[in-house]
């Protein structure tokens, strides 16, 4: 194997190849990543078992091609530290010489032979959606799910295809973000399949600005989707969903418009008073106004107001302030309306068009 | 710090509480073997049960199906622990109304130190059968006393007059009674613990007295140091105000080694049951859950894991635990010890981030 690239189109390649590689894993050889290299470029490959990536690199030169295993980590922070514009590679016996700047390295390689299959993109059951909508979609909900390991469905979002509609759903049981997108969809797809999150992470990583669309490739047991340089497949989350248009609630007894900016500012500096024993923030809504306070004990208070015109009757309803606010940025609108339907039930925060967000209230455990 | 004027502590005990409180408010369950806990047909476990229950050999953290075989014409209830809450604040109250500390157990028991009370009086039986008092009449329900000048001694004479009773241990009477009581009736020791003191001639807690500590140590580890203490009637562990129990965990030591996973998995079923039963009773569900296993060669391996949804029943526990078991070398090496438990809880009057009603 010999070949020339170039060092930051190898780094940005890297980069999101390695962010599929799990820090520890059970099996060490997944630490790796597989590259290959044929006249026409490189393919750089890695797989933790539940995300599999192939990535397309161009290079300047080739000399020779070759199939290597190479620890990810390291080869990254040759990358990053290594200065000058060009990197040569060149096999010598079971390691590979990396030449970056004035920098020189041998790496020993692993077999390639030992490297899980990473499955290739199927074109022909594959459909197409515009790249766009379908980041949107990921963008909007996937910070939704939970970061923790809980119910199997809310560590993945559910994307649904309908007639010509797509849509993305996350929860982590606590809030809710529904996101729906128009579609072209003449092959009539329909889908209801559960993506893990680090799945649709990786999907976005790969949906770049050059792409005018993606292809997707749903099966019983995986979702695949091709873009111009990569091909990402994810194992689906076994599971069901739970009926998630069930908890938008419906009826609100109150609800009250807000400049997006002017409410997450509000949000932010009362959430400065919280801390993890009193984590919440309460909002007190009367007539033409809505007061913010939060108060932690040993820490302080905090107290907000905003104008707003209610509609409905006045009402108190405490939430934490960090789910308020991580479903308000991702919204593009500039107007957005609070909708409550009491002090342990849902409330709906509607602005931008064909998304809504969900979130419960955190109250004092009462007997 | 420590006085050596003797302390004078009450141990509280509600009487059948959660059934207790079920008769008085529905009158026509009252006389009749009340359940309460999960539904006979479910794998849930006994709360409480009523002193007619009882009878039938009915206990509290028993398997609801095995309650069941043992008096089909019990009636099952859900616990309903708002309502039982409410009764448990109307009777601290009461306690708050004699002295501030108090360290409550759960909902139907709680630890009062009344050497210094808002009564001005000098005998605590007399505060406990005001206490006892005050509690029927603002409740209707009866409550269990200890008196005695510690914690154990106060917990082991709650039970001795149940229900509806009071037993003193004044502190002269300390040794005596000390003496002939049983090993098994001491707070912490199990089946396991008491047949191990069988089987070194300590029936009653005098024996330990032919010990030494060292020795005692030896035997029976860290819980040996207690073991030298209590047979002296001594326990200098103070009444804890707004201590919160930071978790909630169950273990057993078997009487021989287990090796076979299966036999594991049954023991770590029946674990959880009554974990479950414990969490249930104090109304708290817990974050974190921990699987503990003691190998043979007492190498000790604890695997845990956090959720994001705090988890109670012994389904949720029961799940996690037998994911932890694949994290250890059960199956592999023979162990000796099991236990589970759950922490990070979350119980009353704490802020609580409310779950989406999905199905």
């Amino acid at each position: 194997m010999k070949f020339r690239g170039k060092r930051q189109s190898l780094l940005e390649a890297l980069t999101i190849v390695g962010s599929v590689v799990a820090p520890r894993s059970i099996k060490p050889i997944l630490q790796n990543l597989r590259l290959v290299v044929d006249p026409g470029g490189a393919t750089l490959l890695a797989t933790d078992l539940e995300v599999a990536i192939r990535y397309r690199v161009e290079l300047i030169e080739v000399e020779e091609g070759g199939d290597v295993l190479l620890p990810v980590q390291r080869l990254l922070g040759i990358f990053r530290e290594a200065d000058g514009e060009e990197v040569t590679f060149a096999s010598d016996d079971r390691a590979l010489r990396i030449s970056c700047g004035k920098g020189s390295f041998k790496v020993l390689a692993e077999d390639p032979d030992e490297f899980p299959v990473v499955p290739s993109f199927d074109d022909e059951k594959a459909f197409v959606l515009d790249k766009d909508p379908f980041r949107l979609l990921i963008r909007k909900t996937t910070f939704a799910t939970a970061r923790e390991k809980t119910r199997y469905a809310f560590n993945g979002v559910r994307f649904e295809v309908e007639g010509d509609t797509a849509r993305m759903v996350a929860t982590d049981g606590k809030r809710m973000a529904v996101k729906s997108v128009g579609i072209d969809n003449p092959q009539d797809i329909k889908a209801g399949h559960i993506i893990p999150t680090k799945g649709l992470q990786t999907f976005d990583k790969v949906l770049t600005d050059s792409d005018e669309q993606v292809r997707i490739n749903l099966e019983d047991r995986q979702v695949m989707i091709r873009t111009g340089c990569a091909e990402v497949s994810s194992r689906l989350v076994e599971g069901s969903f739970p009926r998630y248009d069930a908890v938008i609630p419906k009826n609100t007894v109150l609800s009250a418009p807000f400049e997006k900016q002017a409410l997450l500012s509000a949000l932010k500096q009362a959430a400065i008073l919280t801390n993890d024993e009193s984590r919440s923030v309460r909002l007190s809504f009367s007539e033409g106004k809505l007061v913010l306070t939060s108060r932690a004990m040993d820490v302080g208070e905090a107290r907000v107001e905003l104008e707003t015109e209610i509609e409905g009757e006045a009402i108190d309803v405490a939430f934490n302030p960090d789910f308020l606010v991580e479903g308000i940025k991702v919204m593009d609108a500039e107007r957005l309306k609070i909708s409550v339907s009491g002090k342990d039930t849902p409330a709906r925060i509607d602005g931008e068009e064909d998304f809504v967000y969900v979130v419960m209230p955190v109250t004092l455990r009462s007997g | 710090m420590a006085s050596h004027k003797p302390r004078k502590i009450i141990h509280v005990d509600m009487d059948a509480f959660y059934a207790a409180v079920e008769q008085r408010d529905r009158p026509e369950l009252r006389g009749k073997p009340v359940i309460v806990g999960g539904p006979p047909d479910s794998r849930g476990v006994v709360c409480t049960a009523s002193y007619e229950a009882r009878t039938f050999g009915i206990h509290s953290a028993m398997p609801s199906s095995q309650a069941y075989r043992k008096c089909p014409q019990g009636i099952f209830l859900p616990p309903d622990f708002p309502r039982y809450t409410a009764v448990s604040k109307q009777v601290r109250e009461i306690f708050l109304s004699v002295t501030h500390l108090i360290e409550p157990l759960s909902l139907d028991e709680a630890y009062l130190d009344v050497t210094q009370n808002t009564l001005d009086e000098p005998s605590a039986t007399r505060v406990a059968e005001e206490i006892r008092r005050r509690v029927f009449e603002t409740t209707h329900l009866t409550a269990s006393a200890g008196v005695a000048p510690n914690k154990f001694l106060a917990k082991v004479a709650s039970d001795m007059r149940k229900p509806d009773g009071i037993f003193v241990i004044r502190p002269q009477d300390v040794e005596v009674f000390v003496q002939d009581l049983p090993v098994r009736k001491v707070p912490g020791i199990g089946r396991v613990t008491e047949r191990h003191c069988h089987e070194n001639g300590i029936k009653v807690c005098s024996d330990f007295l032919r010990y030494t500590e060292t020795e005692l140590a030896e035997k029976f580890g860290k819980a040996g140091h207690w073991f030298f203490q209590l047979a002296r009637g001594i326990d200098r562990r103070p009444v804890r105000v707004d201590s919160v129990r930071k978790s909630q965990s169950v273990e057993d030591t078997f009487a021989t080694d287990i090796t076979s996973r299966e036999d594991v998995v049954s023991e770590l079923e029946r674990l959880v049951t009554t974990l479950e039963g414990r969490l249930l009773r104090s109304d708290t569900r817990g974050r974190t859950v921990t699987l503990k296993v003691k190998y043979s060669d007492f190498t000790i391996a604890t695997r845990s894991r956090t959720l994001e949804l705090p988890v109670q029943t012994r389904d949720a526990v029961l799940r996690e635990g037998l994911e932890l078991l694949g994290l250890t070398e059960v199956g592999q090496r023979p162990i000796r010890l099991l236990g589970i438990g759950v922490s990070n809880l979350v119980g009353e009057g704490e802020e609580q981030q409310l779950y989406l009603p999905f199905d």
